[in-house]
């Protein structure tokens, strides 16, 4: 009987941790776009990659789990457009035909993933399981890894570190599916934003960085980010095609 | 002693010793016949592997390209591109070699996915000239030399891409895998690259052919599009390399000289014998060159030790005979003259013999079209030998050289003794 209790006890607290990952995860995702009303923003993406330097711009408007990403510049790339539709990737320009499919996970510029530059919804696409709590840069953060539900997405594997007092996302391990981190991100979240009569923080800054070549980076700068409305037919794919 | 009559005693000695003349002849010519199949066996090789290393795998007799580009230019295509300006003063170094170069023509390859009907493929992508490529293939050389060494599937992909400034071609087997049949030629199909600037560079093409590598690693992944339209999916307008096809392949040392001197430290020069370059091509011919040493050796090692050994019975047969002659006034030096004449006359009727025989037994196997497939050839090829008369002259030379050394050494020897023993030499 007393077997039995400390069963129920520990199958209990398994699921309450887990309930708290995904919670937290949950909570996470909204400073980084992740909600169900229409928002855009302009992301400006910096890489060096082995001593380069090149900048792209993007006007990003996304719904849910849908995004409608559109590159402003250099001038050689205006025009391309990326669609997010559910957990699939579109790209298209103006002198292809119809749309290319592609993966989240190709390159789109240093080492920023195409996934990247959209919102993130992780609490839809990751299981979350909480590895310990520490502290972080003066917070106590908890540390959750991340598992893939499926194999189209951009990573297999995140170790994430979510602030317990703000919820939000300061550092993300992205990891090969032996474990390994091959990308380190940190985040920042000096932009605001106005949902439901709420102002709630944006993801400022993102800067992702080669783990093995600590030169190599990209950092993504957020910035404008405002709620409007959205058609969900700018997100379907078979509009673009000519 | 006049020459016309040790000649005379030449001739009715080897008549008189029939058998052992006939022994000594027929090794003599089966050891000729063994080196002169070698020797065409081999020249149809080297002409075949040659031709295509330098028409069928676009190799050209010369290349220019940037300095280690061969071993960087996969990893940095940006670093190792021919600029446009590059490009031109190669153009004018070319324009001095005019009446020498055939035809000029640039390639440029890159790395990425083909998407067609839902699905995508990983790929090697090779951007040419398609009228360039069209003429390498119909060459004369590879008309002659290695006919059947193209698919004609290969030669229909380069009309087409002629036709058609985003034509892709694929290999068959890369067809199934995007389950593409012969029916969907003519369908629109996307390739995906990175461009030199790191962004995602889509083409829109049209399949328009489908080609074959004969190479296995390659027919999984091999797509061919016309130049322009693989710059236009790297965003650039550099190639990788310019090759040049000469009138006379003799030319290429001197013009690759001139063009290392003229166009200076920063670009590699490379031939169509450069191991490097062609490592395909060198490598066979390497193995090629081994087995013909090895078998020559062979042969002749097993034609001149018969000849010491006949020879040396005929001269030991006959020593009271040379004890006879020496003792009517022959000189040692006489002798040697006789049994000199004796092995040419023998070598030579041999020689022709063998090489007769040689010319019926390459007729036959020619006739029997026997084919093979041997690697980097695109489908079967017959099994040909192809007489080439220098090497055959030379191999002539080398037999008739040995057997007359074998022939002075051990007359020498003999000659070397006193009448009186000739006379009473019992012949042991």
């Amino acid at each position: 009987m007393r077997k039995m209790m400390v069963l129920v006890v520990f199958a209990f607290t398994q699921v309450s941790f887990a309930d708290f990952a995904s919670e937290l995860l949950q909570a996470s995702d909204f400073g980084r776009g992740g909600f169900k009303k229409g928002v855009s923003w302009k992301s400006k993406v910096v890489s060096v990659e082995d001593g380069e330097t090149n900048e792209r711009e993007f006007n990003v408007r996304s719904l849910d789990h849908d995004a409608y990403v559109e590159a402003l510049s250099p001038a050689r790339s205006r025009g391309e457009i990326y669609i997010f539709n559910d957990r699939n990737m579109w790209f298209y320009k103006p002198s292809l035909r119809k749309p290319l499919a592609i993966s989240p996970r190709q390159k789109l510029s240093g080492q920023a993933a195409n996934g990247d530059i959209a919102s993130t919804h992780y609490a839809r696409d990751y299981g979350a399981v909480l590895e310990r709590t520490e502290n972080l840069k003066g917070e106590k953060v908890h540390v959750l890894l991340l598992t893939a539900k499926s194999n189209n997405l951009t990573y297999d594997q995140i170790r994430y570190w979510i602030v317990d007092r703000t919820k939000l996302a300061i550092k993300a391990e992205f990891l090969t599916l032996q474990g390994k981190a091959f990308k380190i991100g940190e985040m920042e979240y000096q932009n605001q934003i106005k949902i439901d009569g709420k102002v709630v923080p944006f993801v400022s800054r993102l800067t992702v960085v080669d783990a093995q070549f600590p030169e190599n980076k990209s950092i993504i700068e957020y910035t404008a980010p405002t709620l409007v409305d959205l058609p969900s037919s700018l997100f379907n794919v078979n509009n673009l095609s000519r | 002693m006049s020459a016309r009559l040790f000649w005379l005693l030449a001739a009715k000695n080897l008549i008189r010793n029939r058998r052992r003349t006939l022994a000594t002849g027929l090794a003599v010519v089966f050891g000729y016949v063994g080196l002169v199949l070698l020797s065409a066996y081999i020249f149809r090789a080297y002409m075949s592997l040659r031709t295509s290393a330098v028409y069928l795998n676009q190799k050209a007799h010369i290349a220019v390209m940037k300095k280690d580009s061969l071993t960087q230019f996969p990893a940095k295509p940006k670093l190792f591109i021919l600029s446009s300006t590059e490009q031109k003063w190669i153009r004018d170094e070319l324009a001095l070699f005019k009446d020498q170069i055939e035809f000029s023509s640039s390639f440029l390859s890159g790395t990425g996915l083909l998407s067609m009907n839902g699905k995508a493929a990983p790929v090697s992508i090779l951007g040419l000239e398609p009228k360039e490529y069209e003429m390498m293939l119909n060459h004369p050389m590879m008309r002659k030399w290695a006919p059947d060494w193209i698919a004609r599937s290969s030669k229909t992909a380069a009309e087409e891409l002629v036709k058609d400034a985003h034509g892709i071609s694929i290999t068959n087997l890369l067809a199934q895998a995007l389950d593409i049949e012969n029916r969907d030629i003519g369908s629109d199909a996307q390739l995906v690259t990175k461009t030199f600037f790191g962004d995602l560079g889509v083409g829109e093409g049209r399949i328009r052919a489908h080609h074959t590598t004969g190479i296995m690693l390659l027919e999984e992944s091999s797509v061919i599009v016309p130049l322009p339209f693989m710059q236009e999916l790297l965003a650039t307008e550099g190639v990788e390399y310019v090759g040049i096809f000469l009138n006379d392949i003799g030319d290429t040392p001197s013009i690759a000289t001139k063009l290392r001197a003229d166009l200076g430290v920063g670009f590699d020069i490379w031939t169509y014998d450069s191991e490097s370059w062609s490592p395909m091509f060198v490598g066979n011919m390497n193995f090629l060159a081994v087995m013909a040493i090895l078998f020559v050796i062979l042969i002749l090692g097993a034609v001149t030790l018969s000849l010491v050994n006949t020879t040396t019975l005929n001269v030991l047969e006959r020593t009271r005979e040379l004890g006879t002659l020496r003792a009517i006034g022959f000189a040692p030096e006489h002798l040697l003259q006789i049994f000199r004449r004796e092995t040419f006359l023998l070598i030579s009727g041999s020689l022709l013999t063998g090489l007769l025989t040689a010319e019926l037994v390459v007729a036959f196997v020619n006739n029997l079209n026997i084919r093979f497939k041997p690697p980097g050839t695109q489908s079967d090829v017959q099994f040909l030998l192809i007489i080439h008369f220098v090497a055959v002259a030379i191999m002539a030379l080398l037999v008739m050289a040995m057997t007359m050394m074998a022939t002075e050494y051990v007359v020498r020897r003999k000659n070397s003794n006193r009448i009186i023993s000739l006379l009473t030499d019992a012949g042991g």
